[in-house]
């Protein structure tokens, strides 16, 4: 123990006589470690909260379009929808044995660039949200609030506020129609946190009332009413070749062209007129998978789309650059390794009369041994602890640099198993690195490196 | 009798077999005997000197040094009985470079298993002039300071015995008087006696004892 101790305390020594070989075989080490423990504290924290946010949905049913457009459109609330689908065309799918939940999600409007989504009941349940305060909602243009929105916003129970058109900010607001909030959210961690959420007629509501008011036809952006079933699906069917999304055009395309006069004039509405942009499915029973998708695919305007397959098919996509990187970081830390190894055998060479005279003046061979081996465990620790700093103060970066641009927190202070695996790979390469100078100085013949002069 | 030699037989094993170099039937040497082991190169004062420190062992043969028998002590026990009681001046003045004079110095007893004693640092090191040198690190020493504080890490744990290995052959006529009356000097204070292997000739006439050892062919 004592021969140990005086081993740490030369090992030290000989770190400190030689700082700057030292600082650089911890940064390259600590740089490796930290790409990989980032890159992992990310991924994991994105893929948690992907799978929260499509547990229970097994199917989405939207407009036609890219399916990966669809699925991060309506589940993941990040993408812009792919258009909308008429009510009429879609009451009979969901309607089929096959379907045990459908929950209708009507897109279009923001407040501070949060999502104004119509839905039901049934999509706070899906998330296993509940209420913080106050109550759902009632009757139109009632809201509730998830957490994240509560929380930016500072939007209070009792409090009004306007949807503004378009799912970014800078779209014009509806502020003759004001929503109320009655009702806060819990925080769930899911996509819920960061959503208004009323019924669907609020929003068939505003934009009624908007284009009777105004005279105008909302421009693409929101659930239509007064488009016919037929010509919304040509229309979508037509331009979906051309267009990633041909229904729903580019919120902030306000130019005067889109401002013509309403197409139809009929001032009773009906469920056929109205439109929808997505419902997500539940099946009655997992065998609807090998065939209800491809029905909806072939025998209807709209498409199927499966998060489950999106989310990989994205995975796999981003897979590439991930590993890439993955690798790039593990060939770092094998670099680093060997820099350390490199580096202790040429201090093995300017140490070698010293060991022997450690040697001479009384040293066991186990005190030279951990002298040397010391010396590479201790850059390994450095290293790997200056690595769980970068790793996650830049999982905290990236985070930070992810919020602000889809409002998803992630953070670098969490903790997840494989950093303990990274941690162990590296000191195990730091130990291995310094295994052959150690037990050459161990080897070390004491008599004849004193006396070669 | 301090030291005794009995048929020694030391040498090395060379890839063309056993390789004898220093052969002596009787040599003793008493307490406060300083001796000279004279002889020229290559005739194996280094390996005397690795065999009476325990460093090496011989072939055969037997040295007793204050009643113990070295060479029937295990490799471990031989490493302990070496820094108790005998002190090595190399030839070459090694010192641990990553620590400051009073550090090696330090290490030295904790090597030996003694207690840490600061008092006793500073003592030796102010008896040889060099006590202002306790903070500097090795590579900052003149070769005559560093040679005082080599001289000092021998002398320190008060071992009976002072081997030094041509601790001369570096220096000029001045700091060669100069270094042998040093080594005398703290021999006499600390009741130790001295072995010094040379072929340097101008310390001869200092010792009372030469042992001189020739070239075996
Ligand atoms: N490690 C070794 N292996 C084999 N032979 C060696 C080894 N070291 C020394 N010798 C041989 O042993 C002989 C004696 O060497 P030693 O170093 O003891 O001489 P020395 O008297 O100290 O010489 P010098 O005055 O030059 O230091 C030499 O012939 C040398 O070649
Ligand atoms: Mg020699």
């Amino acid at each position: 123990m004592k021969s140990f101790a005086t081993a740490l305390n030369l090992a030290w020594a000989y770190l400190r006589q030689r700082p700057l070989p030292t600082l650089l075989n911890v940064l390259l080490l600590g740089l490796g470690v930290g790409t990989i423990i980032a890159l992992i504290l990310t991924l994991k924290q994105a893929e948690e909260r992907m799978e929260r946010d499509t547990a229970g949905v097994d199917l989405v049913i939207g407009a036609k379009g890219s399916p990966l457009q669809l699925i991060l459109s309506s589940v993941f609330q990040m993408d812009i929808p792919t258009g909308n689908v008429p009510l009429a065309e879609a009451a009979p799918i969901i309607a089929a044995r096959q379907v045990k939940l459908a929950i209708p999600l009507a897109l279009g409007d923001s407040f501070k660039t949060f999502r104004i989504v119509g839905t039901e009941p049934a999509y706070i349940d899906l998330y296993g949200a509940t209420l913080l305060e106050g109550r759902l909602w009632a009757k139109p243009l009632e809201a509730v609030v998830g957490a994240d929105v509560a929380r930016l916003t500072g939007l209070k129970i009792g409090q009004r506020f306007p949807g503004s058109h378009g799912l970014t900010e800078g779209g014009e607001t509806h502020a003759d129609h004001p929503y109320i909030v009655v009702g806060v959210l819990k925080s769930t961690g899911t996509v819920a946190d960061r959503l208004i959420l009323t019924s669907v007629e609020s929003i068939w509501a505003v934009h009624d009332h908007e284009e009777e008011a105004e005279g105008k036809k909302p421009d693409g952006a929101q659930v239509k009413t007064k488009k016919s079933a037929k010509s919304a699906a040509s229309a979508g069917n037509a331009s979906s070749a051309v267009a990633p999304h041909p229904v729903y055009a580019d919120q902030n395309d306000h130019d005067p062209q889109h401002d013509h006069p309403r197409e139809h004039q009929n001032e009773h509405q009906h469920d056929e007129d109205k439109e929808i942009t997505a419902y997500l499915i539940q099946y009655s029973n997992p065998l609807a998978a090998a065939s209800f998708p491809r029905m909806v695919n072939a025998s209807t305007s709209m498409q199927a789309a499966s998060p489950a397959l999106e989310t990989s098919r994205l995975f796999a996509l981003l897979g590439i650059g991930v590993s890439t990187l993955k690798v790039f970081a593990a060939i770092m830390m094998v670099c680093s390794a060997l820099g350390i190894f490199i580096g202790l055998m040429n201090t093995l060479n300017e140490q070698r009369e010293d060991l022997a005279l450690l040697r001479m003046l009384g040293a066991t061979p186990a005190t030279v041994f951990f002298t040397v081996a010391l010396q590479g465990f201790a850059l390994g620790l450095l290293g790997v602890i200056l690595g769980l700093l970068l790793g996650h103060l830049g999982a905290e970066w990236m985070g930070y640099a992810i919020q602000k641009t889809h409002r998803i927190y992630l953070t670098g202070w969490v903790w997840v198993k494989e950093e303990g695996a990274i941690v162990a790979v590296a000191l195990v390469l730091a130990i291995f690195a310094a295994l052959v100078p150690a037990w050459r100085a161990y080897r070390n013949a004491v008599s004849e490196t004193l006396n070669d002069v | 009798m301090l030291i005794a030699i009995e048929n020694l037989d030391a040498g090395y094993n060379t890839p063309a077999g056993r390789q004898s170099v220093v052969k002596i039937g009787h040599l003793s040497i008493a307490q406060g005997e300083h001796t000279l082991l004279l002889g020229p190169s290559g005739s194996g004062k280094t390996t005397l000197l690795n065999v009476l420190s325990g460093l090496a062992l011989p072939f055969s043969g037997k040295i007793v040094i204050d009643g113990t028998t070295l060479n029937a002590l295990s490799a471990a026990e031989r490493d302990k009985f070496r820094c108790q009681k005998i002190g090595l001046v190399m030839q070459r003045l090694h010192l641990i470079s990553a620590l400051n004079v009073g550090n090696n110095l330090l290490l030295t007893q904790r090597l030996a298993g003694m207690a840490r004693d600061l008092n006793r640092v500073s003592a030796v090191l102010r008896a040889l002039g060099i006590e202002h040198k306790a903070k500097k690190y090795p590579r900052t020493l003149s070769q005559g300071e560093a040679q005082r504080v080599a001289i000092a890490r021998a002398v320190l744990n008060r071992p009976p015995i002072v081997l030094a290995d041509e601790p001369t052959s570096a220096l000029d006529d001045a700091n060669c008087d100069t270094a042998i009356d040093l080594l005398f000097a703290q021999a006499h204070e600390h009741g130790a006696t001295l072995v010094v292997a040379t072929h340097d000739a101008r310390i001869k006439h200092r010792f009372s004892r030469v042992h001189e050892l020739v070239a075996s062919k």
